[in-house]
Protein backbone atom coordinates (compact mmCIF):
# COMPACT_ATOMS: atom_id res chain seq x y z
CA UNK A 1 0.00 0.00 0.00
CA UNK A 2 2.71 2.30 1.00
CA UNK A 3 4.87 1.61 -2.20
CA UNK A 4 1.34 2.14 -4.24
CA UNK A 5 0.88 5.87 -2.83
CA UNK A 6 4.83 6.21 -3.05
CA UNK A 7 4.26 5.29 -6.76
CA UNK A 8 1.50 7.68 -7.46
CA UNK A 9 3.12 11.00 -5.88
CA UNK A 10 6.70 10.58 -7.72
CA UNK A 11 4.67 9.20 -10.82
CA UNK A 12 6.19 11.20 -14.12
CA UNK A 13 2.75 11.22 -15.58
CA UNK A 14 0.09 13.62 -14.67
CA UNK A 15 -3.42 13.16 -13.22
CA UNK A 16 -4.40 13.07 -16.88
CA UNK A 17 -2.38 10.73 -18.21
CA UNK A 18 -4.19 8.15 -15.99
CA UNK A 19 -3.91 6.34 -12.65
CA UNK A 20 -2.88 2.84 -11.28
CA UNK A 21 -2.96 0.52 -8.57
CA UNK A 22 -1.77 -2.74 -7.39
CA UNK A 23 -4.40 -5.46 -6.80
CA UNK A 24 -3.78 -8.26 -4.43
CA UNK A 25 -5.24 -11.90 -4.99
CA UNK A 26 -9.07 -12.28 -4.50
CA UNK A 27 -9.30 -8.21 -3.93
CA UNK A 28 -12.12 -7.98 -6.40
CA UNK A 29 -10.29 -9.35 -9.28
CA UNK A 30 -9.18 -13.41 -10.02
CA UNK A 31 -5.45 -12.77 -9.70
CA UNK A 32 -3.23 -10.21 -8.32
CA UNK A 33 -1.83 -7.36 -10.94
CA UNK A 34 -1.82 -4.03 -11.93
CA UNK A 35 -5.42 -1.66 -12.35
CA UNK A 36 -4.81 0.84 -14.96
CA UNK A 37 -7.84 3.58 -15.18
CA UNK A 38 -9.30 4.07 -18.66
CA UNK A 39 -6.75 7.19 -19.58
CA UNK A 40 -3.54 5.58 -18.12
CA UNK A 41 -4.53 2.78 -20.62
CA UNK A 42 -4.90 4.83 -23.27
CA UNK A 43 -1.77 6.20 -23.04
CA UNK A 44 0.26 3.11 -22.73
CA UNK A 45 -1.16 1.83 -26.15
CA UNK A 46 -0.80 5.02 -27.38
CA UNK A 47 2.36 5.42 -26.67
CA UNK A 48 3.54 1.71 -28.05
CA UNK A 49 1.39 2.41 -31.25
CA UNK A 50 3.38 5.52 -31.58
CA UNK A 51 6.62 4.09 -30.66
CA UNK A 52 7.80 2.99 -33.78
CA UNK A 53 6.99 6.64 -35.48
CA UNK A 54 8.92 8.17 -32.27
CA UNK A 55 12.01 6.00 -33.71
CA UNK A 56 11.90 6.91 -37.03
CA UNK A 57 11.97 10.40 -36.02
CA UNK A 58 14.89 10.03 -33.82
CA UNK A 59 16.54 7.94 -36.55
CA UNK A 60 16.12 10.47 -38.97
CA UNK A 61 17.11 13.18 -36.86
CA UNK A 62 20.38 11.53 -35.44
CA UNK A 63 21.00 10.50 -38.93
CA UNK A 64 20.57 14.14 -40.43
CA UNK A 65 22.53 15.31 -37.81
CA UNK A 66 25.43 12.95 -38.70
CA UNK A 67 24.94 13.57 -42.03
CA UNK A 68 25.29 16.96 -42.14
CA UNK A 69 28.57 17.10 -39.59
CA UNK A 70 29.79 14.58 -42.43
CA UNK A 71 28.73 17.01 -45.42
CA UNK A 72 30.66 19.71 -43.52
CA UNK A 73 33.99 17.65 -43.03
CA UNK A 74 33.72 17.01 -46.92
CA UNK A 75 33.24 20.26 -48.15
CA UNK A 76 35.85 21.19 -45.50
CA UNK A 77 38.46 18.84 -47.36
CA UNK A 78 37.18 19.43 -50.57
CA UNK A 79 37.67 23.31 -49.45
CA UNK A 80 41.40 22.15 -48.48
CA UNK A 81 42.10 19.96 -51.61
CA UNK A 82 41.55 23.32 -53.96
CA UNK A 83 43.39 25.39 -51.97
CA UNK A 84 46.45 23.54 -52.28
CA UNK A 85 45.73 22.77 -55.66
CA UNK A 86 45.80 26.35 -55.74
CA UNK A 87 48.94 26.90 -53.73
CA UNK A 88 50.28 23.87 -55.59
CA UNK A 89 49.63 25.68 -59.56
CA UNK A 90 50.71 29.18 -57.69
CA UNK A 91 53.97 27.70 -56.69
CA UNK A 92 54.51 26.02 -59.96
CA UNK A 93 53.91 28.89 -62.43
CA UNK A 94 56.42 30.87 -59.97
CA UNK A 95 59.10 28.84 -60.22
CA UNK A 96 58.67 28.27 -63.76
CA UNK A 97 58.66 32.03 -63.81
CA UNK A 98 61.90 32.61 -61.70
CA UNK A 99 63.37 29.55 -63.75
CA UNK A 100 62.65 31.25 -67.18
CA UNK A 101 63.85 34.98 -65.82
CA UNK A 102 67.28 32.99 -64.15
CA UNK A 103 67.80 31.26 -67.27
CA UNK A 104 67.37 34.72 -69.55
CA UNK A 105 69.98 36.64 -66.68
CA UNK A 106 72.56 33.30 -67.24
CA UNK A 107 72.02 33.59 -70.92
CA UNK A 108 73.24 37.33 -70.94
CA UNK A 109 76.39 36.52 -69.35
CA UNK A 110 79.36 35.46 -71.41
CA UNK A 111 79.82 31.66 -72.59
CA UNK A 112 82.71 29.66 -70.81
CA UNK A 113 85.13 29.95 -73.31
CA UNK A 114 88.03 28.96 -70.53
CA UNK A 115 90.06 27.15 -73.64
CA UNK A 116 90.15 30.36 -75.53
CA UNK A 117 90.88 32.75 -72.47
CA UNK A 118 93.68 30.18 -71.71
CA UNK A 119 95.06 30.77 -75.52
CA UNK A 120 94.60 34.15 -75.07
CA UNK A 121 96.10 34.82 -71.91
CA UNK A 122 99.10 32.86 -72.85
CA UNK A 123 99.57 35.10 -76.38
CA UNK A 124 98.84 38.17 -74.72
CA UNK A 125 101.41 37.13 -71.97
CA UNK A 126 103.82 36.12 -74.91
CA UNK A 127 103.25 39.21 -76.87
CA UNK A 128 103.45 41.54 -73.61
CA UNK A 129 107.14 39.64 -73.21
CA UNK A 130 108.34 40.26 -76.47
CA UNK A 131 106.94 43.95 -77.05
CA UNK A 132 108.97 44.64 -73.22
CA UNK A 133 112.49 42.52 -74.58
CA UNK A 134 112.29 44.71 -77.94
CA UNK A 135 111.31 48.17 -76.45
CA UNK A 136 113.90 47.39 -73.24
CA UNK A 137 116.24 46.09 -76.13
CA UNK A 138 115.80 49.60 -78.21
CA UNK B 1 106.11 65.73 -80.43
CA UNK B 2 103.74 65.26 -77.85
CA UNK B 3 103.28 61.54 -79.30
CA UNK B 4 107.16 61.34 -78.36
CA UNK B 5 106.37 62.59 -74.80
CA UNK B 6 103.61 59.93 -74.60
CA UNK B 7 105.29 56.96 -75.87
CA UNK B 8 108.20 57.88 -73.69
CA UNK B 9 105.80 57.84 -70.79
CA UNK B 10 104.14 55.02 -71.34
CA UNK B 11 107.57 53.01 -72.27
CA UNK B 12 108.58 54.62 -68.95
CA UNK B 13 105.90 53.56 -66.72
CA UNK B 14 104.17 50.79 -68.85
CA UNK B 15 104.02 48.18 -65.80
CA UNK B 16 101.88 50.73 -63.84
CA UNK B 17 99.68 51.56 -67.20
CA UNK B 18 99.28 47.55 -67.42
CA UNK B 19 98.69 47.55 -63.93
CA UNK B 20 95.57 50.27 -63.89
CA UNK B 21 94.46 48.80 -67.56
CA UNK B 22 93.90 45.01 -65.44
CA UNK B 23 92.81 46.66 -62.28
CA UNK B 24 89.98 48.19 -64.29
CA UNK B 25 88.91 45.53 -66.39
CA UNK B 26 88.84 42.99 -62.86
CA UNK B 27 86.84 45.93 -61.63
CA UNK B 28 84.47 45.84 -64.41
CA UNK B 29 83.99 41.95 -64.47
CA UNK B 30 83.46 42.39 -60.74
CA UNK B 31 80.83 44.78 -61.31
CA UNK B 32 79.33 42.74 -63.97
CA UNK B 33 79.32 39.61 -62.04
CA UNK B 34 77.63 41.89 -59.37
CA UNK B 35 74.80 43.05 -61.32
CA UNK B 36 74.14 39.42 -62.55
CA UNK B 37 74.40 38.27 -58.78
CA UNK B 38 71.62 41.10 -57.83
CA UNK B 39 69.95 40.54 -60.67
CA UNK B 40 69.34 36.92 -59.78
CA UNK B 41 68.47 37.88 -56.30
CA UNK B 42 65.53 40.32 -57.69
CA UNK B 43 64.03 37.83 -60.23
CA UNK B 44 63.74 35.48 -56.65
CA UNK B 45 62.85 37.77 -54.58
CA UNK B 46 60.01 39.31 -56.67
CA UNK B 47 59.21 35.27 -57.31
CA UNK B 48 58.87 35.36 -53.91
CA UNK B 49 56.96 37.51 -53.19
CA UNK B 50 54.33 36.75 -55.86
CA UNK B 51 54.18 33.67 -54.56
CA UNK B 52 53.76 35.23 -50.81
CA UNK B 53 51.03 37.71 -52.26
CA UNK B 54 49.12 34.38 -54.03
CA UNK B 55 48.88 32.65 -50.65
CA UNK B 56 47.39 35.33 -48.95
CA UNK B 57 45.17 35.49 -51.40
CA UNK B 58 44.83 31.63 -51.37
CA UNK B 59 44.01 31.55 -47.67
CA UNK B 60 41.90 34.61 -47.63
CA UNK B 61 39.43 33.13 -49.90
CA UNK B 62 39.85 29.58 -48.43
CA UNK B 63 38.90 30.97 -44.65
CA UNK B 64 36.02 32.63 -46.33
CA UNK B 65 34.72 29.33 -48.29
CA UNK B 66 35.14 27.69 -44.73
CA UNK B 67 32.93 30.23 -42.84
CA UNK B 68 30.61 29.73 -45.33
CA UNK B 69 30.70 26.30 -45.35
CA UNK B 70 30.63 26.65 -41.45
CA UNK B 71 27.56 28.76 -41.56
CA UNK B 72 25.54 27.15 -43.87
CA UNK B 73 26.39 23.64 -41.69
CA UNK B 74 24.90 25.91 -38.23
CA UNK B 75 21.96 26.80 -40.85
CA UNK B 76 21.42 23.22 -41.70
CA UNK B 77 21.29 22.23 -38.00
CA UNK B 78 19.14 24.40 -37.15
CA UNK B 79 16.87 23.45 -39.52
CA UNK B 80 16.94 19.56 -38.54
CA UNK B 81 16.81 20.74 -35.20
CA UNK B 82 13.55 22.33 -36.26
CA UNK B 83 11.92 19.74 -38.63
CA UNK B 84 12.88 17.48 -35.48
CA UNK B 85 10.73 19.50 -32.95
CA UNK B 86 7.82 19.55 -35.92
CA UNK B 87 7.92 16.14 -35.73
CA UNK B 88 7.86 15.48 -31.78
CA UNK B 89 5.13 17.97 -31.89
CA UNK B 90 3.09 15.90 -34.67
CA UNK B 91 3.73 12.70 -32.75
CA UNK B 92 2.80 14.20 -29.84
CA UNK B 93 -0.62 15.11 -31.74
CA UNK B 94 -1.04 11.61 -33.16
CA UNK B 95 -0.37 10.10 -29.29
CA UNK B 96 -3.13 12.77 -27.87
CA UNK B 97 -5.94 11.43 -30.53
CA UNK B 98 -4.96 8.02 -30.20
CA UNK B 99 -5.47 8.41 -26.49
CA UNK B 100 -8.80 9.81 -27.18
CA UNK B 101 -9.41 6.85 -29.43
CA UNK B 102 -8.62 4.12 -27.15
CA UNK B 103 -10.74 6.09 -24.40
CA UNK B 104 -13.42 6.37 -26.58
CA UNK B 105 -12.91 2.19 -27.78
CA UNK B 106 -13.09 1.36 -24.00
CA UNK B 107 -16.19 2.59 -23.47
CA UNK B 108 -17.55 2.04 -26.58
CA UNK B 109 -16.52 -1.09 -27.84
CA UNK B 110 -14.07 -2.66 -25.40
CA UNK B 111 -13.90 -6.43 -27.46
CA UNK B 112 -11.98 -4.36 -29.94
CA UNK B 113 -9.88 -2.92 -27.32
CA UNK B 114 -9.26 -6.57 -25.78
CA UNK B 115 -8.33 -7.78 -29.28
CA UNK B 116 -5.84 -4.58 -29.97
CA UNK B 117 -4.02 -5.23 -26.65
CA UNK B 118 -4.15 -9.20 -27.47
CA UNK B 119 -2.48 -8.75 -30.72
CA UNK B 120 0.28 -5.38 -29.01
CA UNK B 121 1.92 -7.44 -26.02
CA UNK B 122 -0.16 -10.99 -26.58
CA UNK B 123 -1.58 -10.79 -22.97
CA UNK B 124 -4.60 -13.14 -22.56
CA UNK B 125 -7.86 -11.66 -21.95
CA UNK B 126 -9.21 -13.07 -18.39
CA UNK B 127 -12.79 -12.11 -18.41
Amino acid sequence: MFLSLLMLLFSPASADEGKFTFLGQQQCAPFEGVLFDPPALATILARQSTANLACQARIEYELSVEAAGYDLEIQELQISLNALREESTLMITQKDLEIQQLQESILRQSSDNRLWWYVGGVATGVAASYGAYRLFNE
Amino acid sequence: MTAKIVLQFVIKNWKSILMVLLSLGIIGKMRYDYKQLQRAYEVTEDSLKAQIDGLKDIHQREIAAREETLNEYHDLLKQIESDYLESQDALQELIDRRREDYGRQFSEDPTSLVDEIQSMYGFDYVP
